[in-house]
């Protein structure tokens, strides 16, 4: 095929995916990377920061959040670069993969911040060496820890300028991320050029600190995933109205594993609300749609499947998505969207855009 | 064509009177400026003005900062809150891109005039 020989890949295009997921098997792993005092303290914890499923409301209901395919011989799916290498890399010839590491943001949930502190630059330092030395295609969205902005803005100037560094992973607590409680965060990403991105951690709704979810607690897996949106839903607004881009008009962000589908009902019903009640926030400026295409991006898995796919075609013309949209993945994990497989019926330039275009610019990869 | 329709000290400041001209239903502003004529209904869903009196707004400003301006200039509708300036009938700040008709006023010799073309 003609495409193929042209980029080297089946998709036909040059892509980048923007939510990969790499784990440890253990804690351990990190040892190398952690202060020996710490190091004896976890041990007299015995901390298995690989396992917090038994604290959690919410778990898989089919045993699993990853790929049973996705497993290496030794470990679990997403601890073996090299095994992500052979099962992703290699076959799909991605330009780069954006690491989201998810073990380091679900310590959201835990309380003892010097800990959490010291775990997250392990982990850090861990995917930096181990990952994206290891094949330069893996890129790092390094963790901070929300819990004290000021020594995440630290862990920033600390390895904000890595080579393999190419955005911030910053996860919530349950304050909107247009609340000055972030900003020292946000003027450490903007000092070293780097974007904000926010994933879905695991712990919403679970704990105490964590972004609740509205109205009520859910009583499955099932309906958590799918009210995960709301805390995009509501960040979006705070930052929109609280007017962080008025503050920060460098800042770039990024919603990912929130889909997408929510976004334009959500910016009709911003632009209304701004043209009646402005003087609420004089400080926006001009159509909240403006800006949220302007300053953020969000990416595509979970993809929304309607049974006439046309409709998501036209909902993605519908709110100019080609500009802010940007693949992702989810690999290994068990709902991911592989890129041969997914929006196979947008246009080429629209496709051009959502696979590379607006990645290579938000995180700087081009 | 220039129509009478009163005296200036019929008019109150940042209040309005209701003047019909054949067919057409006019809203006669007088605010510290002078006096202005707009259209009577909201070019959104049509709501009487009438009732309304003049305001001002917060002006577009830094986060958390309040900048109160335009005092009596801003014509704010009673249902949806749209804001236009009772001068020029143009939206404020590009909310919007409705505007609301108006007519050229004059006072001559204490006498308010207006003009429907
Ligand atoms: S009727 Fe005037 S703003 Fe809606």
């Amino acid at each position: 095929m003609a495409v193929v020989e042209e980029v080297g890949n089946k998709i036909g295009l040059k892509y980048i995916d923007c939510d990969v997921h790499p784990m440890i098997n253990n804690l351990q792993q990190l040892y190398p990377y952690i202060p020996e005092n710490w190091k004896r303290r976890f041990e007299f914890q015995n901390i298995d920061i690989t396992s917090l499923k038994l604290p959690s409301r919410y778990v898989h209901p089919a045993g699993g959040t990853s790929r049973p395919d996705a497993k290496p011989e030794k470990g679990i799916p997403g601890s073996d670069p090299a095994f992500a290498k052979k099962q992703y890399l290699d076959p799909f010839k991605p330009h780069k993969v954006i690491l989201n590491p998810l073990q380091p943001s679900a310590m959201v949930s835990w309380t003892n911040v010097e800990a959490i502190v010291t775990l997250t630059s392990a982990f850090n330092d861990y995917y930096l060496e181990e990952w994206t030395e290891f094949d330069q295609r893996f890129t790092l969205a390094m963790t901070v820890a929300p819990h004290d902005p000021l020594q995440a803005a630290a862990e920033i100037r600390r390895i904000g300028d890595h080579p393999g560094v190419s955005a911030v992973f910053l996860p919530l607590l349950n304050t909107l991320m247009g609340n000055p409680y972030y900003y020292p965060i946000y003027e450490a990403a903007i000092e070293k050029d780097l974007p904000i991105i926010t994933h879905v951690t695991g712990q919403e709704g679970s704990f105490v600190g964590v972004p609740a979810l509205s109205g009520g607690i859910p009583r499955s897996y099932t309906e958590r995933y799918v009210n995960l949106i709301q805390i995009a839903q509501s960040n979006l607004s705070s930052i929109v109205f609280e007017g962080l881009f008025e503050k920060f008009p460098s800042l770039r962000v990024a919603f990912v594993e929130y889909g997408f589908s929510w976004v334009l009902p959500l910016m009709w019903r911003m632009d209304k609300t701004w043209k009646e009640l402005r003087i609420d926030t004089p400080w926006v400026k001009e159509f909240p749609s403006e800006i949220i295409k302007k300053n953020i991006r969000f990416t595509t898995q979970p993809l929304d499947e309607p049974e006439n796919l046309s409709h998501l075609k036209h909902m993605i013309e519908m709110m100019d998505g080609k500009e802010f949209l940007m693949f992702s993945s989810d690999y290994p994990h068990w709902d991911n969207d592989m890129p041969t497989r997914v929006l196979n019926n947008l246009d080429k330039e629209t496709k051009q855009k959502i696979f590379y275009d607006n990645a290579a610019d938000f995180y700087r990869l081009s | 064509m220039k129509e009478y329709i009163g005296n200036t000290e019929q008019f109150a400041e940042n209040e309005c009177r209701k003047i019909r001209i054949g067919k057409k239903k006019l809203l006669v502003w007088r605010t510290k400026e002078g006096f202005y004529a707009t259209r009577e209904e909201c070019p959104h869903q049509g709501v009487s003005f009438e009732c309304t009196k003049l305001t001002g707004t917060m002006m577009p400003s830094n986060p958390n900062e309040f900048e109160y301006g335009m005092d009596g200039l801003v014509l704010r509708c009673p249902w949806h809150k749209w804001e236009f300036d009772v001068r020029t009938g143009e939206p404020l700040f590009g909310t919007e891109t409705k505007t609301i008709k108006t007519f050229p006023v004059s006072v001559e010799d204490n006498k308010v005039f207006v003009e429907v073309t």
